[in-house]
């Protein structure tokens, strides 16, 4: 039983493997993370105050990129696009992909939290004098920052998760190297080691966005 | 009576076919309290905000004497920024829609705190203080942009007597200072005790502005004495 799922011969071969893996999952979750954060903010700030026509394709964007699967978003980028021309690597197709989906569900939690913060706090502003983009820099979103932090962390797990994904477009993540390694060993050990790192990853953020949850639940 | 900081002629406000005053004018002097009394939706607050251009008026000019001093609104609810504390709400406008560096806006808006009292509450966040000393931080906000005028609604509606008493010391200290205030209240008592003049805003009418004194005698017009005691004033001819 130890042999089989806990070997530590096994697990010191597959070990630089995984390490590139592993890095490689950070690195496509980090980006994709911060460019559905950017994405979002971008697509609720349009959504919200833009022109009537670009609020009806942002409100397309968000319901079509919450309702299409990321492994089916990520198998069209990576295998649909080259014929029209556009031959990305694995790399960047999961990022594309992740990014994509992130900044619509990053876009309604941004919305919510504008939204969240009350008609009066612009007022007060426009009285004081301040413009449209000022108040918005300096009273809305700082408020509404604070209420999107939980769910927004939230969200940032579900595309640090995802990235495995990416494993069956062949980019060598940490899933993809622990299957591998798993089969040139014909033992499960870098598979348990792989599902180890993952949790050893998110469990702390999971426990810091309940953490957050908790104290924003209290009234300041 | 000085020449008037703010003038509002011939004003107009409606809201569909419900026309809540037309017709209006006031003038307030530099340094004059006046407190506008009337039944709840008779329009004060509106007008307030009309005045401060929260709303547009439909007909009349307002006329600000000195264009670079402008007018300041207290909200009844304060409506303080709760991510930033009493400095902070009080500098943000100051550097912002005025310009000022870092250090000329802190100073100024020590200044301002001070003026009502709060120099040793700057570093606390509105959650820490309570409603009176938010309304303070408010009109700390309001005043240290240096308005000619402060439009307050409501002030005294969150406020226990005594604190009452400490915000018309307040606005006393403001108005010798030279700044016109105009106050939209429910709160006679406030009105008698504190303001210079007080008129009232009912059915789009607005009476010319009496002394407290006068506004709340015995020798009020019908119309007034009909408003502050309901049961005990004569029937007026032109209501029935």
């Amino acid at each position: 039983m130890l042999e089989t799922f806990f070997n530590g011969e096994v697990l010191l071969r597959a070990w630089p493997l995984l390490w590139e893996g592993l890095l490689l999952t950070l690195q496509l979750g980090a980006l994709s993370i911060v460019l559905g954060w950017l994405g979002g903010l971008a697509l609720a700030l349009l959504g919200l105050y833009g022109p009537a026509p670009l609020r009806i394709l942002v409100r397309a964007y968000v319901d079509v990129f919450r309702a299409l699967p990321v492994l089916v978003l990520l198998i069209l980028v990576y295998y649909a696009l080259p014929f029209v021309g556009l031959s990305l690597s694995a790399f960047a197709s999961a990022t594309l992909a992740l990014a994509a989906v992130s900044s619509a569900y990053t876009s309604e939690i941004v919305r919510a939290g504008i939204e969240a913060v009350p008609e009066g706090q612009s007022e007060a502003g426009r009285v004081l004098g301040l413009s449209f983009p000022q108040i918005l820099r300096l009273i809305v979103l700082p408020q509404a920052f604070r209420l999107v932090i939980p769910p927004l962390t939230g969200n940032s797990i579900n595309v640090l998760k995802d990235t495995a994904l990416a494993s069956v477009v062949a980019m060598p993540d940490l899933l993809k190297q622990a299957t591998q390694a798993q089969a040139l060993e014909a033992n499960p050990t870098p598979l348990i080691a792989a599902a180890g790192l993952y949790l050893l990853i998110l469990l702390p953020l999971v426990a810091m966005v309940r953490r957050l949850e908790r104290r924003l639940g209290r009234p300041s | 009576m000085s020449a008037p900081v703010l003038s509002l002629q011939g004003a107009r406000k409606a809201f569909g076919d419900d026309e809540l005053f037309a017709e209006l004018s006031l003038e307030l002097a530099p340094g004059e309290h006046l407190c506008l009394l009337g039944p709840s939706g008779a329009g004060k607050s509106s007008l307030l905000r009309c005045l401060m251009g929260l709303e547009a008026l439909d007909g009349g000019t307002l006329t600000l004497t000195d264009p670079t001093a402008g007018l300041g609104l207290v909200f009844q609810d304060f409506r303080l920024f709760p991510h930033l504390n009493a400095l902070g709400n009080v500098t943000l406008a100051l550097r912002a829609a005025q310009g000022l560096g870092a250090k000329d806006a802190e100073d100024r808006a020590r200044d301002a705190l001070a003026q009502v009292g709060l120099e040793a509450f700057a570093g606390k966040k509105p959650g820490a203080l309570s409603g009176g000393q938010q309304q303070r931080v408010a009109i700390a906000r309001a005043l240290a942009l240096r308005p000619a005028v402060l439009l307050f609604d409501e002030p005294t509606s969150a406020l226990d007597p005594e604190r009452t008493a400490g915000l018309g010391a307040v606005l006393r200290g403001l108005a010798a200072r030279g700044v016109a205030l105009l106050t939209v209240t429910h709160d006679l008592a406030f009105a008698e005790h504190w303001a210079d003049a007080v008129a009232l805003l009912r059915e789009g009418q607005l009476t010319a502005p009496l002394p407290a004194a006068r506004f709340f005698g015995p020798e009020a017009p019908a119309g007034v004495r009909a408003f502050l005691a309901p049961s005990a004033a004569p029937e007026e001819p032109s209501e029935s």
